[in-house]
């Protein structure tokens, strides 16, 4: 009983915590970096995406995984990275986001999370860091998040796989690759006026396309087997699941 | 080649980047704008030698796009240029966009050379305590990729026995060809990580508090260039926040000009020096002692 009475206090402290970093915390940032940085938009959403980020990563940390777990979750995110040497024949086929969202499909929004941040943060290993890493991973982490809420609210189903694919698609070119655009128009440090925005969006638009279709294609094809295969890991060891 | 500075205590490397990419995001001083981009490109030059001027080249035609494409999507500025259509094309725009560009392929520069200074295991040793699961989920990854593209480079050769290659057919018999590919691929891997996990807890993963791989030690050297830039750092925001640094480009062009401007450029051109100084003075005294044998 007792117990139990103090994970409803640890519980609310954090819902506490949470809310004072929506409500307060960052408006301060924007507040602040407004007021003594100028119209920095790069530094201030980077600052933003970090407490939207360092979350999850604690959460991880603070439950001190299992090494299955961990192995798991390496795997499947060295899967992830490495897909795109698989479709190296295909031109500008990308297939991470796919696998990132079957991830999220399989083990739920936490784990699709950590599965996108975390590969997109190596994969920049192989290409390059940049000013774009932190926005990279946080497009793919939420990528991986949303699949795993749509896969809990039974919308993004296993048995389904044309309904999850075009919705994968959709989720690329409405969420992940505008992400990645702001990314690039606030880099740019252009003037953010209405036809800068438009702009950007459009100009983004066709490489996004490309990108959905790819995410779509992968989810179509591989996204039944490897969702049971990653069900199968998780029923016969009993890993990875969502409390 | 021979670069000191990357022989430095992480936590130096660390701090001089977020330095650097920080401040050269938030100053767009014209002689701060100057500091940053003599340095950067020295220092880039240093570690890349000739093969360095032809990225350099490279980035030239981003400068001028970025340049050129402000003034259209900003069309305040007193002095008209010409104009498109009725949108104004002023000078004070294109200034602008020349400063912007300049901040943003001095951070392009920065990220360059962090991506050589800063080396994986480098980072792993930095933030190793502070996220150690997160950190070995990332070496471990690291470690899978190499072996994955092996494993995935045998998965393709054997199914070309059975006439299925890669390059075979149009785009959507390569695309299948791919996810077969890599279906396979997470079959074999997800089965590789449970033996991988049992092996770990079987030689005791998690029984104890993990170390890590540390080849870095605190000399000397680390202190002072430690305590050097933290005395940097601390003037060019003192003079920040005085407004040594202030400009504005719109709807014309005024810069701060006092003496917190002159020290603040030139303690953020110390700072931004400090790797090009560490790696001179190692060369020249290198050649002296050489010199004396």
């Amino acid at each position: 009983m007792q117990e139990k009475s103090v994970e409803k206090n640890k519980n609310i402290i954090r819902d506490t915590i949470k809310l004072l970093i929506v409500f307060f915390v960052m408006p301060l940032t924007i507040f602040f970096t407004w007021k003594y940085a100028g119209n920095k938009y790069y530094l201030t959403s980077l600052i933003l995406i970090i407490f939207a980020v360092v979350p999850f990563f604690l959460r991880f940390e603070k439950r001190k995984p299992e090494a299955r777990e961990m192995v798991t979750l390496a795997v499947i995110c060295a899967i992830a990275v490495i897909s795109r040497v698989a479709f190296s024949m295909v031109p500008h086929f990308k297939p991470m986001a796919a696998i990132i969202m079957i991830s999220g499909i399989a083990f739920g929004g936490e784990a699709g999370f950590l599965v996108g941040a975390i590969s997109a943060f190596v994969s920049n290993f192989v290409f390059m860091q940049g000013p774009w890493t932190p926005w990279q991973m946080f497009a793919y982490g939420i990528g991986g998040l949303l699949a795993g809420v749509l896969a809990k609210v039974k919308i993004m189903k296993v048995d389904k796989p044309l309904r999850t694919a075009i919705l994968g698609g959709v989720l690329i070119i409405a969420v992940v690759g505008p992400l990645l655009d702001t990314c690039s128009l606030f880099t740019m440090g252009i003037e953010i006026n209405k036809s800068s925005i438009a702009t950007t969006y459009l100009a983004g638009l066709p490489l996004n396309a490309v990108h959905a279709v790819a995410t779509l294609a992968t989810l179509l094809l591989i996204g039944k087997p490897m969702t049971e295969k990653l069900y199968r890991i998780q029923r016969k060891y009993g890993i990875m699941r969502e409390e | 080649m021979q670069d000191t500075f990357s022989r430095c205590n992480p936590i130096v490397n660390l701090i001089f980047y977020l330095g650097a990419i920080i401040f050269g995001m938030i100053f767009m001083h014209p002689l701060c704008l100057m500091a940053a981009a003599v340095t950067s490109i020295t220092y880039y030059i240093y570690l890349k030698r000739i093969g360095g001027l032809k990225v350099l080249l490279g980035l030239a035609p981003v400068f001028i796009i970025i340049s050129a494409i402000n003034p259209l999507f900003n069309t305040r500025g007193e002095t008209l240029l010409f104009s498109i259509g009725t949108r104004p094309y002023t000078l004070e725009a294109l200034i602008y966009g020349v400063a912007v560009a300049t901040m943003f392929i001095c951070v392009i520069l920065w990220f360059f050379t962090y991506n050589i200074v800063i080396t994986s295991d480098k980072l792993t040793y930095l933030f190793g305590n502070v996220t150690p699961s997160l950190s070995v989920v990332f070496t471990m990854v690291l470690r899978l990729l190499p072996s994955y593209k092996r494993k995935l480079a045998a998965i393709s050769n054997a199914r070309k026995c059975i006439g299925k290659y890669g390059e075979n057919g149009g785009t959507k018999d390569r695309i299948k060809n791919g996810t077969t590919v890599v279906s396979t691929l997470t079959s074999w891997a997800l089965e590789n990580s449970i033996v991988t996990a049992d092996s770990m807890k079987s030689r005791g993963y998690g029984s104890s508090k993990r170390s890590n791989f540390v080849i870095y030690r605190f000399t000397s050297r680390d202190i002072w260039i430690l305590v050097l830039m933290i005395i940097c750092i601390v003037t060019i925001s003192f003079c920040g926040i005085k407004g040594g640094m202030s400009y504005t480009f719109i709807p014309d062009i005024d810069f701060a000009t006092n003496k917190f401007t002159v020290v603040g450029v030139l303690f953020y051109f110390i700072f931004l020096s400090l790797p090009i100084i560490i790696d001179v003075t190692e060369d020249v005294v290198w050649h002296f002692l050489k010199s004396r044998i």
